[in-house]
């Protein structure tokens, strides 16, 4: 068990330097930051100089190491336009960009999971189809379009809900069922499967057949089992759910991490994007060990060396 | 039986869009009735045929440049269904030949390859791909190229999984007993084994680079105006969306059905093309 967690905790930390390796060089090989700043007519003399002042003359490994100590320390530079800490600039926003995630999950899985246990346990009935046929749909759905759709009608036809911002649980409302529209096909595609899977298994048979009550087979005996393959997907997921808070945060003016990115990258605000990218990332990153680590709590027969069977 | 035959519906629903965006795609100039790029000030913002003020001269109305919103659709299909297709096929491509790589060498090649895609997994996606168009420049070849290079891991992963299968298999031990090189028997005797599987994927995917390109081009960060594409179209119309549903609501529609049928056709086609998935009671239930 230990074991186990550790060779995951060092394969995470292997990801966590890679990542930032990536995010590196794209910022700093692929694109000059230098060019990005100045105007166009700047001379040699003021392009050198604002390298110096930047720390970005020196050697390419050397300018990675320093960045990567920085980082360590939370210290990912100064905003270049606001002259603000970076990562202050982004802490300041992780709060709603955890709520955003946070309600559209439990949108998502309020709606996923109950969907996918009635499916699986209904097995070809109308709401089996249904709700086949809304989650074939609802994969398909760009949720850019879907939010600025649940704009149009709740905040400007019926005029019942607010269209951007922060504040009141009223403005959480549309984003997390945009964020939740966007988690849930998936899911309670996987919850229907699985579902599906453990109802065969011979131990729900004998659960029945020694004459236990329905809803405790379905719910002690089925669901419990179910919910490995679930938890999984909730940690790879998580990556997913932070790429629809991107969109998400984008068309609701949200002032979350993701927004401030997207107005970094647009900006080319370098330090505030290397910030924020490998902040998510990080957070991805950790969603996908818990996930791990829970599912050694929810199925004992998971241990290193089986993982691979 | 009858979900075999529900499923055939699906794909028959499906080939039916695609072929129908294809065709709007290829046919864009004898199809469209007005030029998408012309404009006419007295002929702005004219709602759909079907609300007060709407005309048959532009069924879909019109945009604040006043051009037909109808036109610019049928062309935007151009745009998002050659980008789709080329995503795929440059993370496709890159995809498969590290997967094989990684899954027939093993060893150290297949160490490095796999810690690469975990990184690039749990890289959020679409903050990769902006800071890139942001670093390259907005443009078709860019965008393309980055939508491919952050696509890839996703095949190298299933095909590296299949091809450590196979790579024990008796006609590939057989193979190599009979003195044949790696790259031949990667070739002749593994990647037939995949195609099936990488082509479900990649048509599964073309949905969702689809889906990934609108976006880009909707932050005004994929195809440039005045070039028609659906995503840029729904970032124009969002400015407008507080007055003029219409912007937004078609483009975005479009996008919906066309990633829609392509969904169809991906998941009928996996039915066809890997029949046993759905013969044996065990897989069918996964569906």
């Amino acid at each position: 068990m230990q074991v186990y967690i550790l060779r995951r905790l060092f394969q995470a930390l292997f990801v966590c330097v890679g990542i930032s390796l990536i995010t590196f060089l794209l910022l700093h090989v692929v694109g000059d930051p230098v060019l990005l700043l100045l105007p166009q007519d700047a001379s040699d003399r003021d392009v050198a100089l604002l390298k110096e002042k930047l720390g970005l003359a020196r050697p390419l490994w050397i300018q990675y190491l320093s960045f990567l100590k920085d980082a360590a320390r939370g210290d990912f530079g100064q905003s270049l336009f606001t002259q603000e800490s970076a990562f202050g600039l982004i802490l300041e926003r992780m709060p709603a960009t955890l709520e955003l995630t946070l309600a559209g999950m439990l949108v998502g899985l309020g709606i996923a999971i109950p969907l996918g246990v009635i499916s699986a346990i209904r097995r070809g009935s109308l709401t089996d189809r249904l709700c086949t046929v809304g989650a074939v749909a609802g994969q398909a759905m760009p949720i850019f379009w879907l939010g600025i759709m649940l704009i149009i009608l709740f905040a400007v036809k019926f005029r019942v809900l607010p269209a951007s911002g922060r504040g009141t649980v009223w403005h959480l409302i549309l984003p997390a069922i945009t964020l939740g529209a966007y988690l849930a096909p998936l899911t309670m595609r996987l919850t229907r499967s699985g579902m599906l899977d453990v109802l065969t298994q011979d131990y729900i048979r004998t659960a029945r057949a020694k004459g236990v009550v329905e809803q405790v087979v379905l719910f002690k005996h089925a669901l419990r089992n179910a919910a490995i393959p679930i938890v999984t997907i909730l940690g790879v997921q998580f990556g997913r759910l932070l790429g629809g808070a991107v969109v998400t945060e984008t068309v609701f003016a949200w002032p979350g991490v993701a927004s401030l990115a997207v107005k970094a990258i647009r900006t080319y605000d370098y330090p505030v994007v290397q910030g924020a990218v490998v902040l998510l990332a990080l957070l991805i990153v950790v969603a996908n060990l818990l996930a791990d680590i829970a599912i050694t709590y929810l199925d004992p027969r998971i241990r290193l060396g089986r993982e691979h069977a | 039986m009858r979900a075999r035959f529900g499923r055939l519906r699906f794909l028959a629903v499906g080939s039916g869009i695609v072929l129908l965006a294809v065709a709007a795609a290829v046919l864009a100039p004898w199809v469209s009735p007005h030029d998408p790029y012309r404009q006419a000030i007295s002929d702005r913002l004219i709602p759909p045929v079907w609300d007060t003020g709407g005309t048959w001269q532009h069924p879909l109305g019109t945009d604040p440049l006043g051009r037909d919103i109808l036109s610019r659709i049928i062309y935007g299909a151009r745009v998002s269904i050659s980008a789709g297709a080329l995503a795929v096929a440059v993370a496709m491509t890159f995809g498969v030949f590290m997967g094989l790589l990684a899954g027939y060498y093993g060893g150290a090649m297949d160490t490095v390859i796999d810690n690469l895609v975990n990184v690039i997994l749990a890289y959020p996606f679409l903050l990769l791909a902006l800071a890139a168009i942001a670093v390259l420049g907005p443009s078709f070849g860019n965008m393309i190229i980055v939508l491919g290079l952050t696509g890839w891991p996703i095949y190298t992963r299933v095909v590296r999984a299949e091809t450590l299968k196979y790579r024990e298999r008796e006609f590939v031990q057989a193979a190599r007993a009979l003195g044949l090189r790696s790259p031949r028997i990667i070739r002749v005797h593994v990647l037939p084994n995949l195609l099936n599987t990488v082509i479900v994927m990649a048509s599964l995917e073309v949905a969702r680079m689809i889906i990934l390109e609108s976006f880009l081009s909707f932050l005004g960060l994929g195809i440039q105006p005045p070039t028609p594409s659906w995503g840029g179209m729904l970032g124009e119309g969002r400015v407008y969306m507080l007055t003029h549903w219409w912007l937004a609501a078609f483009p975005g529609l479009a996008i919906f059905v066309t990633t829609l049928g392509i969904n169809l056709f991906g998941d009928g086609l996996r039915d066809v093309l890997d029949p046993y998935r759905v013969l044996t009671p065990a897989a069918a239930r996964t569906e």
